[in-house]
């Protein structure tokens, strides 16, 4: 993701990556994370940012930026929360523990969180991989990198995201 | 599209394996029947287990409950594409 950024500023366009409260380097214990905690993090951060804002999401990210008057918003591989849930009650489920891949999620996130669903209004493109049988605006070639069990790379994925983002967001500088 | 036939399933089942477990593509298309899964690949922990699994879900547009997943499922590659046959083609 970051290296997506870094190949969107040498397209010329300025990105910031937040770091949500209970996520990254955030001060907010993971337990203590609400999912409109983060709604309203996202959209407080967007007001900083001078200019139109653009937002690109992956997967669950798509959840967050409903708050905000976007000039775009740009998907990859778009979930629901009903999807979400399943998958991390299934991460919780196999490791026979109470928490998530390390780490401890309240249930009142994970009840939020099943309800939510992608802002599907306004300039939207959705991006997936060839692989999904979902419906796209544009399917890639490339593997689902977000279902390694470690962060994984892949150049001519992150170059085909970033090229795919720079197109979309020159459509509207016009 | 959703697969039809058994031999689709298991193609569909090969590429998730690829995928998610990032294997070569001599390996997976050295896979067969017998061939090991749980416990001899070591790519697949159970983390990986999860990704693998829920991939499969969303390519062949079935439901596993995780009830359903135990050691037998996954014992080999042959017990995985029947257990997703069996969800997909009915």
């Amino acid at each position: 993701m970051i290296d997506v950024l870094r190949r969107l500023a040498a397209h010329g366009f300025a990105a910031a990556l937040p770091d949500l409260p209970g996520a990254g380097e955030s001060l907010m214990e993971t337990a203590d994370a609400m999912l409109q905690g983060w709604r309203a993090a996202f959209a407080a951060a967007c007001t900083q940012i001078t200019g139109p804002v653009h937002i690109c999401a992956w997967r669950s990210g798509v959840l967050i930026d409903g708050e905000v008057a976007a000039a775009s918003r740009w998907y990859l591989s778009p979930q629901s929360g009903e999807a979400l849930v399943h998958e991390l009650a299934r991460l919780r489920h196999l490791s026979g523990g109470a928490d998530v891949a390390g780490n401890i999620l309240s249930d009142e996130l994970l009840a939020s969180l099943a309800g939510a669903q992608p802002t599907t209004a306004g300039k939207l493109r959705v991006v997936r991989l060839d692989s999904d049988t979902k419906p796209a605006d544009r399917k890639l070639p490339g593997r689902p990198l977000w279902r390694g069990s470690e962060p994984e790379t892949d150049a001519a994925f992150q170059k085909a995201v970033a090229e795919d983002i720079a197109a979309w967001i020159t459509g509207f500088c016009g | 599209m959703i697969p039809e036939g058994k031999p689709e399933v298991d193609a569909t089942v090969r590429a998730v394996l690829k995928d998610v477990l990032a294997l070569s593509d001599e390996r997976v298309a050295a896979f067969d029947d017998t061939t090991p899964l749980f416990g001899a690949l070591p790519e697949l922990d159970s983390m990986a287990v999860a990704g693998v699994l829920t991939e499969i879900e969303d390519r062949l547009g079935i439901v596993i409950d995780d009830d359903e997943v135990d050691g037998d499922m996954l014992e080999t590659f042959g017990a995985l594409t029947t257990f997703a046959a069996g969800k997909t083609l009915v």
